[in-house]
């Protein structure tokens, strides 16, 4: 083993260090957006919902309805027909929504351990 | 003004205020021990990239749960190693690529990739330490290129010094053996 040098020969992209840190500090806001989204999506069915079905017929067709204008709010969300500042327009209080959101995300997540085996030490 | 140790840094990711710069400051100091270790096991750049992004935004994650009993080195390259060895095995599992596959797509990865470095002795070294099982290549990466103290591979691993010395004894001898067919 002496004969062999211990360099490192794994080369990484020209600045990947220099960026990095950006990349992963970067890389939790669109996900806590995504949830602020989805949140106002949800809260927009609710309204919508209750303006078209205020008093009409059955639960279940406006059940039915909710789950399809669901799906059409998050099309509209998803295919960029609403963009985040129109979305964000529909609150009262974005910043401090978006900061609750994030808050929340960063402080719920469940640790999964995943222990290491020793049985594939040996051979 | 900067943290001094883990203690400071700790203070600092706990602080609202803080927080980003606390963990930027963790990402930078780490990033390249934590890298290291990983792209030794997975050898693809894209794979490691994949992997120390999601060690570093696990442990923002989980930081209070951090009990200080070791080291936030120690810590986070113990997320970074199950993150590797995960990573593995769920390459091992998925039926679409065998193993085999995988190991010639690393393999051909050291021979012709330009993010590759080292002359032909430190390429075959590789190829020799891709042959072992995941985890004594793990063993004997810490050990041999990290030159860590079994103590600390011992917490980072979770597995005692004893059975982390035979593991390195029988890692080295198949490497000499591997090398020495040629």
């Amino acid at each position: 083993m002496e004969k062999f040098p211990k360099k490192n020969i794994f080369k990484t992209p020209e600045n990947y260090f220099e960026n990095l840190p950006d990349q992963i500090l970067e890389k939790r806001k669109p996900k806590a957006l995504h949830y602020y989204l989805g949140g106002m999506a949800a809260a927009a069915v609710v309204v919508i919902g209750f303006f078209l079905f205020n008093g009409s017929e059955t639960v279940t067709s406006s059940i039915s309805y909710q789950v399809a204008l669901n799906e059409e709010v998050e099309y509209y969300i998803e295919s960029g027909v609403w963009n985040v500042e129109d979305v964000l327009l529909l609150a009262e209080n974005p910043n401090e929504l978006l900061d609750d959101i994030t808050e929340e995300e960063w402080s719920n997540q469940t640790w999964v351990t995943e222990g290491l085996l020793e049985n594939e030490i040996f051979y | 003004m900067e943290p001094k140790n883990d203690a400071e840094l700790l203070a600092m990711i706990n602080f609202s205020k803080t927080r980003d710069k606390g963990f930027r400051i963790l990402v930078e100091t780490y990033q390249r021990n934590v890298y290291g270790i990983v792209r030794k096991m997975v050898i693809i750049h894209e794979d490691a990239n994949d992997i120390v992004q999601t060690t570093f935004i696990k442990a923002f994650k989980n930081i209070d749960k951090f009990n200080q009993k070791s080291s936030l080195f120690t810590w986070i390259y113990r997320i970074a190693v199950n993150e590797s060895l995960n990573f593995i095995e769920k390459r091992k599992r998925k039926l679409s690529i065998p193993i085999e596959d995988y190991h010639e797509k690393m393999e051909n990865y050291v021979d012709q990739s330009p993010l590759m470095d080292g002359n032909e002795i430190e390429k075959k070294l590789q190829k020799a330490i891709l042959k072992l099982p995941t985890k004594q290549r793990l063993i004997f990466n810490l050990r041999y290129f990290d030159e860590l103290p079994y103590k600390e591979m011992s917490k980072i691993t979770e597995t005692s010094v004893g059975s982390l010395k035979a593991g390195y004894h029988h890692a080295v001898k198949k490497i000499k053996d591997y090398l020495s067919k040629d």
